[in-house]
C-alpha cells in the first residue's frame, strides 16, 4: 500500500475573467523512507501542492490520501487531529513564539493535545540535541540565530513522529552554509525517523540531495 | 509637502485605526465635559430655585416683634430707596407655624408651616404669571406642598369645604424663659379659615428664608386677618394697629444690590424708637401750682417692651447718654425681717446707684442717702413701718430666679442690711384705672411726694403695670392669696413705686439674666427733647449696628451665593471621575501604541529617509492633534449626554442624593471650552507620552514592523525607573494614613490619590513582572494555560494598559462600596424617635410631673419611656439633605441630663468621629466637652463648645479639623464663634451645630423652651407608636411631630449610599472603557499573531482549542486587572475599616465582581470570534 498518494490535484482559484488553475492534474506516491524535492519557479504551484499536501488547504479536485485515509473525508476537527499526528511542516520563516523557549518551541505541538509529558519532553530534548541545539535549549527565539530558528522548527515538526513531514522552502531565508547544514540535517533525521518528506525548493542544490526530484510547471509535473 | 500634509494623508489613510483614538479621546473628554456640566447645572438650577423662591425680592427687614407697617411708606422716600430699589410691602411672618385641616373624625396636622400674612402688594414681587386669588376676610391660600400634606384637593377647594385652622406663636412681651414670662397660652389660631386657592409650589409659591431644594410648607393669609387677631394681644399696646413683622423689598436691577448698596440702604432706614419696641417717656412729678410750683423730679425714662434691655442696647444707650441712670427694677416675692415667716409680698426693689440723678434723702436724717455697697439696701417709709424694721437689721429678700427651666420657677432668698429708710408720701388721690384710657395719675396736693414717690422705676408690663388690682397681675403664677389689704392700698397709692432699692451692682448681680441687666435709663429732661433723645439714640444704633431685633438681610444676595452648593458637584465629580479619565487615557495610550505598532514600518521608512526623531514625532503629534480634535468635539458633545444622563439619574434612581428632583440640565459655553481643551490636551500629552518609544528605535527592526517597547533606554534609566514603584507605595501608605485622619472633600481627595498612587505602583510592578523572560527551562509545564499567560505577557506594556483599564474599574467598584452605610443603633444611640415642635414646649416631658403638666391626666406616656428636651434655634438645614451651602445651621442645646445619661456604663453611645476628649471620662462620653461651669461668651475668644455631624461639618460647614473656630451670623441678629470639639459620625443629629443648653440660652436669649425632642421608647409590649400618637395628640397645638430615629438615620444614610451608587457607575463607565480596551487589545493581538496562530493550527490546534487559548488569555488580563484593582482598594480602605468608617457589602460587592469578570469575558470572547473568522492557515501562504 501507498503511504501517501495525492492524485490528479486540479486547484483552481476564482478570477473576475475565469478561473485561475494553479494545479492541473497532479499526482505523488511516495512510501515511508521516501523524500521528495518539487521545484519550480515562483507560481508555478509548488507550495500550493504543499499545502494541500499537509491539509491546509484543500483541492478542487482529486484526492490525497496519507496512510490509507482520504483526508478530504476528514472535517475540520479530524484534519487538525490528523495533522497532529500525522503530518509536520516547517515553513521558510520558522514562525516560533517568541514567548517560549526553544524547548517549549517544540513541545507547542504536543501542547495541542494537553500537556507535554516527561516522553514528550524527553523527545524533544533529544531532537533538539539532534540538530545540534542541546546547549540552546532554554533559549528564546530571539537569541537564537537564523539557522538556530530554523533547526528548532525542524524538530517541532518532528516533535509528533509525523508519517509525513512537509517543507516550504526550509532555507529559503538562510546562508548557503546554513542552507546546506539545515538540508542535510532534515534528510538525516528523515531517515533516522523513517517519515515521507516532500521538500518545496527554489534551491536546487538542495533538491540534488533527494531521492527524487520533480519540477512543476504551470501546474503539473514535468 | 508639508508635515501637516503628511499628517492629514496619514489621517485619512488610517481613518480606521485614528477614528478608535479619537473615540477614547472622545470618552476623555466626555467624562471631564460631563462633570463640569453637572456641576453647572447643579449650580444653574439651585440658583433658579433660590430665583423662583424670592420672586424680585432682594432684601428683607426682618423683626423680632413688630413694627409700623407705614414704616415701609417712610422708607420709600429714602435717598438709597429712590436710585436702587423699586417696591417695598409689609408683611407678617411666622416661620414655625402649625395648620390644621379637620375634614372628617381625624384632623391633619402639618407642623413647620411658614404661615403668611400679606396684601396684594405681595404678589407683584413673583416673576411668574400664575393668577392669585385675592385675600380677604378668613381665606388661606396655601401651596401645592402644604395641601397634599393635608390632604386638601383642588375640588374641596371649590366647593368652599376647605377650612383650616393656622396657628402661629402668640409674641409675648415677657420672654417666655424669665421668670415673669407665659409658659402657656401662648399660641394664637385662627379658626375655620376657607382655603380659596392651591397654589404650585412654584414662584413665590415656595417662599422662605432659609435656602433648601425641598419643598417648603406655606401658608397666605391676609396681614389684616393676623393683625387683627394680634390686636388683642401683643400689638394691644402699640400706638399703629397696622403692624407687620417684616418689609420685602426688591430692587431696580436684574440683580440683587451689592452689599455696599445694602448697606448704605441699611443706614437710611429710621424706624422710630417704638418700632424696635423701646418706650421713652416723660416723667414729671411736681408739687404745688403757679409760681410756687415744685418740681420733684423731670426725666425721660427709656424702657423697653421687652422688660429688660439687651446688653448691647444698654451699651450704645451709655455711649448715647453718658450720664443717663440705669435701673434695674426686679420683683421680690417677698420681703421680710430675718426672724418672720413672711412679710410683704410682691415687691418691686430697683437697683440703682443714689446720685444726682437719684438721690432719695433719709428719712431719719434728711440728708440723701449715701451710696449702697453690697448687701444693703434701702427700703421706703411704708415698707419699713410695715415690717416694723429698724435701720442695721436684715431684711430678708425672696425672688425667682431670672431664668426659667423647663417652665419652672425657683424661688431664691438673700439676707441684706437695712441701711436707710427713705421717705413715701401718700397722695390725697390714689390713682384710677378707667375702663378705656391710661390710667390717672395719683394727686398730691396737701403733701409733697418725694422723688421715691414714682411709679415708672418700674418699667411698664402689660397685664402688671396696668392691672386694676394686684390679684389682676397676669403672671406665671398665683398671686391673690398672699396679698393683705395694705397691699392693695399700696398698690392704689402707689402702684408699682418701689418699696426698697439696692446698689445697681447688687441687683446686677442678683437678678441679671441672658436677657440683660437693666431695665430702664432715666435720661436728664433739661437739656433733651424726645426727638434729640430719638436721633442721638437711632444714630447711636445705627453706628454701634446694634443688635435691636430688627435686621435687613440680604435674602437674595445670600441665596444666590448658597447657591454655590454645600458640595461643589464639578469638582466631586471630576475627582470621582478622575479615574474614568485615567482609564480613557490609558485607552487613548493603548490605541494609538496598537496604530504605532501597526505603523512601525513606515516609522522606519521615515528614519532611513533621514527624518529625524524630533521631526517624526512632530508629524505623528500633528496627525494625533487632528484626531485628538476631532475625538475631543465628539467628546464634548457626549459629555453634554452623560451629563444629560447623570441629571437624569439624579431626578430619577438616585433622587435620593438631592431630595427632590429639582436639577435641569444646563450648558455653559465656558465648559464646553474647558472639556474641549482640557481634553484635547491631556489626550495631546499622552499621545506625545506614549510616542517616547520611537526614539532610539533600531531602523532594521522598524522596518520588520518590530516596535520595542522602550527602544534603546539605557539600563541605568531602567533601574531609576524601577524605583518609582516602591516611591509611590511609600507616598500612597502616606496619603492613606493621612485620609484617615481627614475628613470631607480633602479625605476624599487624599483616599482617591493615595488610591491613584497604589494603582500606579501596582501597575509598575506588574509592568516589570512581565518584563521578565520567566523561567529558562519550563518545559515540563507546557500547557494551554502556560501558553495562554505567556502570550499574555508578550507585550508587557500593553498588557499592563489592558490590566490597568480593568484595574481602575475594579478599584473604584470595590473602593467606593465599602463606604456604603448601614444604619446602626450608634447612629441613634438607642433614640427612637427625633420629634421637633412648631411652637415651644415648656413643660419637662423627661418628668412625671413635666409629662403631666403637658399631657394631661390619663395621657401618660409608657413606663420607663426617656424623652430628652433639646433647645431648638431654628436655622438651616446644614445635613446632607439640603444642597445649599450653609451659612446660617440650625442649633441644638442639650441638657445636662442628656450629656450625663451618656455615662452610664450600659449608655448606648453615639458614634463618634473624633473629639478633643482628654481625660478617660471624656473620652468614655466626649458630651462632657460640652460642660463647663460659665457659660462661653460665643465670641472669638471665648468660643462655645459644639458637637457637629462629620458630615455637616465637612460638606456644608466647611470645617475638617476638631478645634476649628468659625463664626455664624444669623439674620435673626445673633452673631456666635463656636469651637468644634467632637465629630458626631453619621447620626440622627445630622445638619445641626450641638452645645450645652447653658451655652445655648447665652447665644439665643430669645429662644424659650423646647422644640427638638429625642425619644426611647418604655416599656417592651406597648405598641410601637404608642408614646408618639399620645405625644403628637396632646401637642398637636404645638405641631408636635415625631419621626423614626433609625428611619431618619437610614434616609441620611440614603443620601451618601446614592452618591456612592452615582460614582459606582462611574466605575461602571470605566469597565466599559476597560472592556472596550480589553476586546481591542485581544482582537489586535490576534490578527499581530495570525501566522503564528496559523502554524499552531498547521501543527494540529483545532481552532475551538485557538480559540480557548485567547479566550484565557483574556481571563488571565481580566484576572490580573480584577486582583490588580481590588488590591489596591484594599490597601486604601482597610485603614478606614479600622477607624470604623468603612465596610464591605461582601455580596454586592462579589455580585459586581462577577458581572465584571462576565462582561470582561464576553469582551475577550469577541477576540476568540475574531479567530473563528479569520483564514489562519492562509496567513501562513506568505
Amino acid at each position: 500500500m501507498t503511504d501517501f498518494l495525492a492524485r490528479n490535484l486540479i486547484k483552481e482559484f476564482e478570477t473576475p475573467s475565469q478561473p485561475l488553475r494553479i494545479l492541473d492534474g497532479v499526482s505523488v506516491e511516495l512510501e515511508r523512507g521516501q523524500n521528495l524535492a518539487v521545484i519550480g519557479d515562483s507560481g508555478s504551484g509548488k507550495s500550493t501542492f504543499l499545502h494541500i499536501a499537509g491539509t491546509l488547504d484543500s483541492p478542487t479536485s482529486g484526492a490525497v490520501e496519507l496512510l490509507g485515509t482520504d483526508l478530504a473525508e476528514l472535517g475540520e476537527s479530524q484534519l487538525a487531529q490528523f495533522r497532529n499526528d500525522n503530518i509536520g511542516f516547517i515553513f521558510q520563516e520558522h514562525h516560533l513564539l517568541p514567548q517560549l523557549s526553544a524547548l517549549e518551541n517544540v513541545l507547542v505541538p504536543v501542547v495541542a493535545q494537553g500537556a507535554a509529558d516527561d516522553q514528550a519532553i524527553e523527545r524533544a530534548k533529544m531532537l533538539l540535541e539532534s540538530v545540534g541545539l542541546a546547549e540552546r535549549m532554554a533559549h528564546r527565539p530571539s537569541a537564537l540565530s537564523g539557522g538556530e530558528r530554523q533547526r528548532v522548527a525542524v524538530a517541532r515538526a518532528l516533535i509528533r513522529k509525523p508519517a509525513l513531514l512537509l517543507a516550504d522552502e526550509p532555507t529559503g531565508s538562510l546562508d548557503s552554509v546554513n542552507a546546506e547544514k539545515v538540508g542535510q540535517m532534515l534528510l538525516d533525521l528523515q531517515q533516522q525517523n523513517n517519515t515521507i518528506l516532500i521538500c518545496v525548493t527554489h534551491s536546487t542544490s538542495l533538491a540534488t540531495l533527494f531521492q527524487k526530484q520533480s519540477r512543476l510547471d504551470n501546474g503539473k509535473f514535468v | 509637502m508639508t508635515k501637516w500634509q503628511i499628517a492629514f494623508q496619514s489621517f485619512k489613510y488610517y481613518l480606521r485605526t485614528n477614528l478608535a483614538v479619537a473615540l477614547g479621546v472622545a470618552a476623555a473628554t466626555a467624562v471631564l465635559t460631563g462633570a463640569l456640566i453637572v456641576g453647572d447645572s447643579m449650580r444653574h438650577s439651585l440658583r433658579a430655585l433660590t430665583l423662583e423662591r424670592l420672586g424680585q425680592i432682594d432684601e428683607m427687614l426682618v423683626s423680632d416683634g413688630f413694627f409700623r407697617a407705614k414704616l415701609a411708606d417712610e422708607i420709600r422716600t429714602t435717598k438709597t430707596f429712590s436710585a436702587e430699589y423699586r417696591d417695598i410691602a409689609p408683611a407678617i411672618m411666622f416661620p414655625g407655624g402649625t395648620v390644621e385641616h379637620q375634614p372628617n373624625d381625624i384632623a391633619r396636622r402639618a407642623g413647620q408651616v411658614t404661615v403668611l400674612g400679606i396684601d396684594e402688594k405681595f404678589w407683584s414681587f413673583e416673576n411668574s404669571t400664575v393668577p392669585h386669588k385675592e385675600l380677604v376676610g378668613e381665606t388661606a391660600i396655601v401651596n401645592q406642598a402644604l395641601a397634599e400634606d393635608l390632604q386638601i384637593s383642588a375640588s374641596d377647594v371649590e366647593s368652599g369645604s376647605a377650612r383650616i385652622t393656622v396657628r402661629v406663636p402668640k409674641l409675648t412681651q415677657l420672654p417666655a424663659d424669665s421668670a415673669l414670662g407665659r409658659k402657656t397660652d401662648l399660641i394664637e389660631s385662627l379658626v375655620d379659615l376657607r382655603v380659596v386657592q392651591i397654589i404650585p409650589t412654584e414662584g413665590l409659591g415656595r417662599f422662605g428664608l432659609h435656602p433648601t431644594q425641598t419643598d417648603p410648607l406655606n401658608v397666605f393669609v391676609p396681614i389684616k386677618l393676623l393683625q387683627d387677631s394680634l390686636q388683642r394681644t401683643v400689638l394691644k399696646h402699640k400706638s399703629d394697629p397696622a403692624q407687620a413683622n417684616v418689609l420685602m423689598i426688591s430692587s431696580q436691577g436684574d440683580t440683587p444690590p451689592a452689599e455696599k448698596v445694602s448697606q448704605q440702604f441699611r443706614r437710611e432706614i429710621r424706624p422710630t424708637l417704638e418700632d424696635y419696641g423701646l418706650t421713652l417717656k416723660r416723667v414729671t412729678q411736681s408739687f404745688g401750682t403757679g409760681d410756687e410750683a415744685e418740681t420733684i423730679f423731670d426725666y425721660w425714662s427709656l424702657s423697653t417692651d421687652q422688660l429688660v434691655l439687651t446688653n448691647e442696647a444698654t451699651a450704645s444707650i451709655t455711649k448715647s447718654f453718658p450720664d443717663a441712670t440705669p435701673l434695674f427694677t426686679y420683683l421680690a416675692n417677698d420681703l421680710r425681717k430675718s426672724d418672720q415667716k413672711s412679710g410683704i409680698p410682691f415687691s418691686m426693689i430697683a437697683a440703682v446707684n443714689f446720685g444726682d440723678s437719684f438721690g432719695p434723702t433719709s428719712a431719719q436724717s434728711a440728708v440723701p442717702v449715701r451710696q449702697l455697697t453690697d448687701n444693703e439696701i434701702v427700703l421706703n417709709q411704708w415698707a419699713a413701718d410695715d415690717l416694723e424694721v429698724e435701720v442695721g437689721e436684715k431684711i430678708l429678700v425672696t425672688y425667682f430666679e431670672p431664668e426659667t427651666t423647663h417652665g419652672s420657677q425657683v424661688e431664691k432668698t438673700v439676707e441684706l442690711t437695712l441701711v436707710d429708710v427713705t421717705p413715701l408720701t401718700d397722695p390725697d388721690r390714689q390713682f384710677v384705672v378707667p375702663r378705656r384710657g391710661p390710667i390717672k395719675p395719683a394727686l398730691f396736693e396737701s403733701r409733697a411726694p418725694t422723688i421715691a414717690n414714682d411709679p415708672d422705676l418700674t418699667p411698664e408690663v402689660p397685664g402688671v403695670t396696668d392691672a386694676e388690682s394686684i390679684e389682676n397681675w397676669d403672671l406665671p403664677f398665683q398671686t391673690a392669696d398672699k396679698i393683705r389689704p395694705q397691699d392693695d392700698d399700696y398698690w392704689n397709692n402707689h402702684r408699682t413705686t418701689p418699696k426698697a432699692f439696692v446698689s445697681l451692682a447688687t441687683g446686677q448681680k442678683l437678678w441679671h439674666s441672658r436677657f440683660g441687666e437693666t431695665t430702664s435709663f432715666r435720661i436728664g429732661a433739661e437739656s433733651n427733647s424726645a426727638e434729640s433723645i430719638r436721633e442721638r439714640l437711632l444714630s447711636q444704633f445705627i453706628k454701634d449696628d446694634t443688635r435691636l431685633g430688627m435686621h435687613l438681610v440680604s435674602i437674595k444676595r445670600r441665596g444666590l451665593q448658597a447657591s454655590s452648593g454645600s458640595t461643589p458637584f464639578d469638582v466631586l465629580f471630576l475627582a470621582l471621575s478622575m479615574f474614568v479619565i485615567g482609564a480613557a487615557l490609558i485607552l487613548v495610550s493603548l490605541l494609538f501604541r496598537l496604530g504605532l505598532q501597526q505603523r512601525a514600518s513606515e516609522l522606519g521608512l521615515m528614519k532611513a529617509a533621514g527624518f529625524s526623531d524630533k521631526l517624526i514625532r512632530n508629524v505623528w503629534l500633528s496627525e494625533m492633534t487632528i484626531v485628538s480634535l476631532i475625538g475631543a468635539v465628539i467628546g464634548v458633545l457626549l459629555g453634554i449626554g452623560y451629563a444629560w444622563m447623570m441629571i437624569w439619574g439624579l431626578s430619577t434612581w438616585w433622587v435620593g442624593a438631592i431630595s427632590r428632583p429639582f436639577l435641569s440640565l444646563h450648558v455653559s459655553g465656558l465648559s464646553l471650552v474647558v472639556g474641549l481643551l482640557s481634553g484635547l490636551v491631556i489626550c495631546v500629552l499622552t499621545i506625545a507620552w506614549s510616542l517616547r518609544r520611537t526614539r532610539n528605535q533600531p531602523v532594521r527592526s522598524l522596518l520588520a514592523g518590530q516596535l520595542e517597547t522602550f527602544g534603546n533606554i539605557s539600563e541605568s534609566k531602567r533601574r531609576y525607573g524601577r524605583l518609582i514603584g516602591p516611591l509611590l507605595v511609600v507616598a500612597a501608605v502616606g496619603l492613606t494614613g493621612l485620609a484617615t485622619q481627614l475628613s470631607g472633600e480633602a479625605q476624599a481627595g487624599s483616599f482617591m490619590g493615595a488610591g491613584f498612587l497604589i494603582l500606579s505602583a501596582l501597575l509598575m510592578f506588574v509592568f516589570h513582572w512581565l518584563q521578565q523572560p520567566g523561567e529558562p527551562d519550563s518545559a515540563g509545564r507546557l500547557s494551554l494555560p502556560r501558553l495562554a499567560m505567556l502570550s499574555a505577557k508578550r507585550n508587557p506594556l500593553r498588557s499592563t494598559l489592558t490590566i490597568g483599564l480593568v484595574a481602575v474599574a475594579s478599584f473604584l467598584i470595590a473602593a467606593v462600596s465599602s463606604f456604603r452605610l448601614t444604619p446602626s443603633e450608634s447612629g441613634t444611640a438607642g433614640f427612637d424617635w427625633v420629634a421637633q415642635s412648631s411652637q415651644p414646649v415648656f413643660a419637662d416631658l423627661g418628668s412625671a410631673k413635666g409629662q403631666l403638666d403637658a399631657l394631661g391626666v390619663g395621657y401618660e406616656l409608657t413606663p420607663g419611656t426617656e424623652v430628652m428636651s433639646v433647645r431648638y434655634k431654628n436655622g438651616e438645614d446644614a445635613s446632607c439633605n439640603n444642597l445649599y451651602q450653609s451659612t446660617q445651621p440650625r442649633a441644638l442645646g442639650v441638657s445636662d441630663r442628656f450629656i450625663d445619661s451618656f455615662d452610664a456604663e450600659d449608655a448606648t453611645q453615639f458614634a463618634w468621629g473624633g473629639s478633643l476628649a482628654k481625660t478617660e471620662a471624656e473620652k468614655r462620653n466626649p458630651w462632657r466637652l460640652l460642660k463647663s461651669e460659665t457659660r462661653h461668651a460665643g465670641t472669638a475668644v471665648d468660643p462655645i463648645p459644639v458637637m457637629l455631624d462629620k458630615n455637616t461639618a465637612n460638606y456644608s460647614l466647611k470645617i475638617y479639623m476638631l478645634d476649628t473656630v468659625k463664626q455664624v451670623d444669623y439674620d435673626t441678629g445673633e452673631t456666635i464663634h463656636y469651637r468644634v470639639v467632637g465629630f458626631l459620625a453619621n447620626t440622627i443629629l445630622q445638619g445641626s451645630l450641638v452645645m450645652s443648653e447653658k451655652d445655648f440660652e447665652n447665644a439665643f436669649p430669645s429662644a424659650a423652651g423646647y422644640q427638638y425632642f429625642l425619644i426611647r421608647d418604655g416599656m417592651a409590649g406597648s405598641s410601637a407608636d404608642a408614646n408618639v400618637a399620645v405625644l403628637e395628640d396632646r401637642l398637636g397645638d404645638q405641631g408636635f411631630d415625631a419621626r423614626s430615629a433609625p428611619q431618619l438615620l437610614s434616609n441620611f444614610m440614603a443620601v451618601q449610599n446614592t452618591y456612592l451608587s452615582t460614582f459606582q457607575t462611574l466605575g461602571a463607565l470605566g469597565l466599559l472603557l476597560g472592556t472596550f480596551g480589553l476586546a481591542a487589545v485581544q482582537i489586535r493581538s490576534v490578527l499581530e499573531r495570525k501566522q503564528e496562530l496559523g502554524l499552531m493550527r498547521a501543527v494540529g490546534f483545532a481552532q475551538s482549542k485557538l480559540s480557548r487559548m485567547v479566550l484565557m488569555e483574556n481571563a488571565w488580563l481580566l484576572f490580573m486587572g480584577l486582583a490588580v484593582g481590588i488590591t489596591a482598594a484594599l490597601f486604601t480602605t482597610v485603614p478606614h475599616w479600622f477607624v470604623g468608617t468603612a465596610s464591605v457589602p461582601w455580596l454586592t460587592l462579589a455580585t459586581m465582581f462577577a458581572g465584571i469578570v462576565v462582561v470582561g469575558l464576553v469582551a475577550g470572547s469577541l477576540a476568540s470570534r475574531v479567530i473563528s473568522r479569520t483564514p489562519l492557515l492562509q496567513s501562513l501562504r506568505s
